[in-house]
């Protein structure tokens, strides 16, 4: 891993993990099934530095991205992690 | 510190079979103080065994040790204990002695430094109590209202002194109008974006003035700026960082300037002359005096890098600014060989960068570097540099280091400013739509043939994109299923696309 | 595949849209279709000013009165596969 934490970096917005239990409510809400999610690999950046401070993140886990958006201000969204 | 040599699979396994034993190598290793752990590596990929050293002495004959070789020995390491491990390379960083990949005789490693990984601070705590409640009363009305919004209205009711009744009316008419603004389900938003950003494009001059500079610097800009990052390049034609410095020196131009120099690439040929000589075999580099002081390079620090390259046995000669590099075994080819070598050998700086110029931003009052060429990781690794606002123009580079959604992120930014440099003002939403397509799949991908277009899930709008026959047949031997879900099948087919009222299903209310 | 929930109390889009009745697509839908069955001499239903001939225009009155007797069948789960 690299000297500098890329989570700090300002065009890397907020990922949070989705914790396993609340996914079935997140997903209802939502109206659509997991694999429509777009997707984060698990070799991305993010992933890995996540990984140090949760372990092991395995494909398939949801993960939170609070972004800041020039139209609303802040806007959220959601990746399903997937294999590579 | 960590002592670390290359050897043979034999030779370990004898060391772990025989341990606790005296090691004798064909080397010199200073004795190094504080030095009680070495790494074995066989491909200098991985490290397969750890052992605890007591002692590094000279080799003395007649004392009883396993030698790495018959004759020739130098020095002997005491292993008291060793296991087997697996250990990436790449978490350690070199001391001395040649680099851990191509380690040869031995080398002085240290554990790499790593940045403490924690999360930042949360946007949506960072938010003020007015806003949040905004917030809250829109949601018990049923409209989730956009954060900045609800700023708005948070800003006004300071500003106005807005009272709490007034405020639920100011909510309750910002919500309506809000409505209106939402698209309806089944509009085509992508035909929209399309053409919002195609329709501009069209004013925009086809190949004249896509350059523009910063103090002699090339950028591209205008269209063949934007086909770049629709087509996802892997290097842009004109890579570039903007690398902005810590609060403590960034108001420090001497700091800024030699950072600048630092991390500029300098080969060879950049500071000298090379010359081969085939009639004598040698070969001469005549330095360039002013061009080395321009770099803020000395003699000596060129030379004793020079030193440090791998090449064929060689002898440097100094004669003033002439240094003359004589081969041991010289021929033709070789002499050939090593002046390719020399002339891209990198003297010093990052690799990629080509240039890097200073100048001061008047408006935030501190000094940037402006870099031609790009490597992130490097730059963002340096000492003095904020790394959480340093930025490079290569998307690609970006998904690499910081992950998918900064790519995203930064393919809005670089279009959005792109068409506003050439006075165009496109909303920002078509291009986050290109931007969530381009992302959509955890890479970066080009929109056309290669990319989304390619990898639809329908046959028939494959087919309808292009090579048509090569999809249709493939489609044909796999049994390949069109559930009619697109656009173009669709239109195809002839039935009505999914889209606007295409995609409206009517009945008969029930009679009552 | 297709699911037939016929109800339209939910709007399968959001929250946002819950207050409004159709979306401007069906809006067109319910009109259009109107308009076809009137210009092909169906009964009008209400009441219509003298001065109106146009199927269309008839169409939208008796849309605004909510007199035509269509409504539109919303796939529920239209994303879920």
């Amino acid at each position: 891993m690299a000297k500098f934490n890329i989570l700090l970096h300002e065009m890397v917005p907020e990922h949070i993990l989705v914790p396993v239990e609340e996914e079935g409510k997140l997903l209802e809400e939502l109206g659509i099934s997991k694999n429509q999610l777009p997707k984060i690999r698990k070799s991305d950046p993010v992933i890995k530095a996540l990984e140090k401070i949760s372990g092991d993140i395995e494909p398939g886990r949801i993960v939170k991205i609070v972004r800041k958006s020039r139209t609303s201000g802040i806007a959220t969204i959601y990746r399903m992690v997937i294999g590579e | 510190m960590i002592l670390a040599w290359k050897d043979t699979v034999k030779k370990i396994k004898e060391i772990i079979e025989k341990a606790p034993v005296c090691y004798c190598v064909d080397y010199d290793i200073p004795a190094e103080e504080g030095v009680s752990e070495a790494l074995l590596t066989i491909s200098g990929k991985t490290f397969v065994a750890r052992a605890n050293i007591s002692k590094i002495e000279e080799y003395s004959k007649g004392s009883e040790c396993l030698k790495k070789r018959k004759d020739g020995l130098k020095t002997c390491i005491k292993i008291e204990s060793i296991e087997e491990i697996q250990d990436d390379v790449v978490n350690y960083e070199e001391f001395t002695g040649g680099s851990i990949e191509k380690i040869e005789s031995y080398a002085f490693i240290i554990h790499k430094e790593e940045a403490k990984i924690e999360l930042k601070e949360s946007f949506e705590e960072k938010l003020e109590k007015e806003v949040k409640e905004i917030i809250k009363k829109a949601e018990n009305k049923g409209v989730p209202l956009p954060v900045k919004i609800a700023q708005k209205i948070s800003d006004a009711k300071k500003k106005y002194g807005i009272g709490d009744k007034d405020l639920d009316k100011l909510i309750d008419a910002t919500i309506e109008k809000y409505k209106e603004t939402t698209v309806d389900p089944y509009e085509a938003v992508g035909i929209v974006g399309a053409q919002s950003i195609g329709e501009p494009g069209t004013q925009m001059t086809m190949r004249t003035f896509h350059f523009a500079g910063i103090a002699e610097m090339d950028v591209t800009l205008g269209l063949p700026r934007l086909i770049e990052i629709v087509d996802a390049r892997k290097t842009p034609s004109t890579p570039s960082m903007t690398i902005y410095l810590n609060e403590k020196v960034k108001e420090n131009e001497d700091k800024a300037i030699s950072l600048a120099r630092s991390i500029e690439s300098t080969n060879l040929l950049d500071i000298s002359d090379i010359e081969v000589n085939t009639t004598e075999s040698f070969i001469r580099i005549f330095l360039d005096k002013q061009k080395l002081e321009e770099r803020g390079l000395k003699k000596e620090e060129v030379i004793a890098k020079l030193r440090k390259m791998r090449m064929q046995k060689a002898t440097i000669q100094e004669e003033g600014y002439e240094l003359k590099i004589t081969l041991e075994e010289p021929s033709f080819k070789k002499l050939y060989q090593l002046y390719e070598a020399l002339k891209v050998y990198q003297i010093k700086g990052l690799d990629g960068i080509k240039r890097a110029i200073v100048k001061f931003d008047q408006k935030a009052k501190e000094w940037v570097i402006y870099t031609q060429g790009s490597n992130l990781a490097g730059v963002m690794e340096l000492k003095d540099v904020d790394f959480t606002r340093t930025r490079t123009n290569d998307i690609i580079e970006i998904s690499q280091v910081l992950g998918v959604e900064a790519a995203r992120m930064a393919i809005i930014e670089e279009s959005i400013s792109t068409l506003q440099n050439a006075g165009l003002n496109t909303d920002i939403r078509h291009l986050m739509l290109v931007a969530d397509m381009m992302t959509f799949d955890g890479n970066v991908e080009a929109i056309g043939r290669h990319g989304i277009s390619g990898k639809k899930a329908s046959v028939l709008a494959r087919a309808a994109f292009e090579i048509t026959s090569k999809h249709l047949l493939n489609a044909g031997l796999i049994g390949e299923v069109d559930k009619l879900n697109g656009v173009a099948e669709n239109i195809i087919v002839g039935q009505p696309i999914t889209l606007g009222t295409g995609a409206i299903k009517l009945m008969y209310k029930r009679g009552d | 595949m297709i699911s037939t929930d016929l109800s339209i109390d939910k709007y399968p889009f959001g929250d946002i849209m819950t207050d409004k009745k159709y979306s401007k697509y069906e809006k067109a839908r319910i009109v259009g279709a109107r308009a076809l069955q009137i210009s092909m001499g169906a009964p009008i239903l209400i009441d219509i000013p003298e001065n109106v001939y146009d199927p269309l225009r008839i169409a939208l009155i008796e849309f605004e009165n909510d007199a035509i007797p269509m409504t539109v069948k919303r796939k529920k789960d239209l994303f879920k596969r």
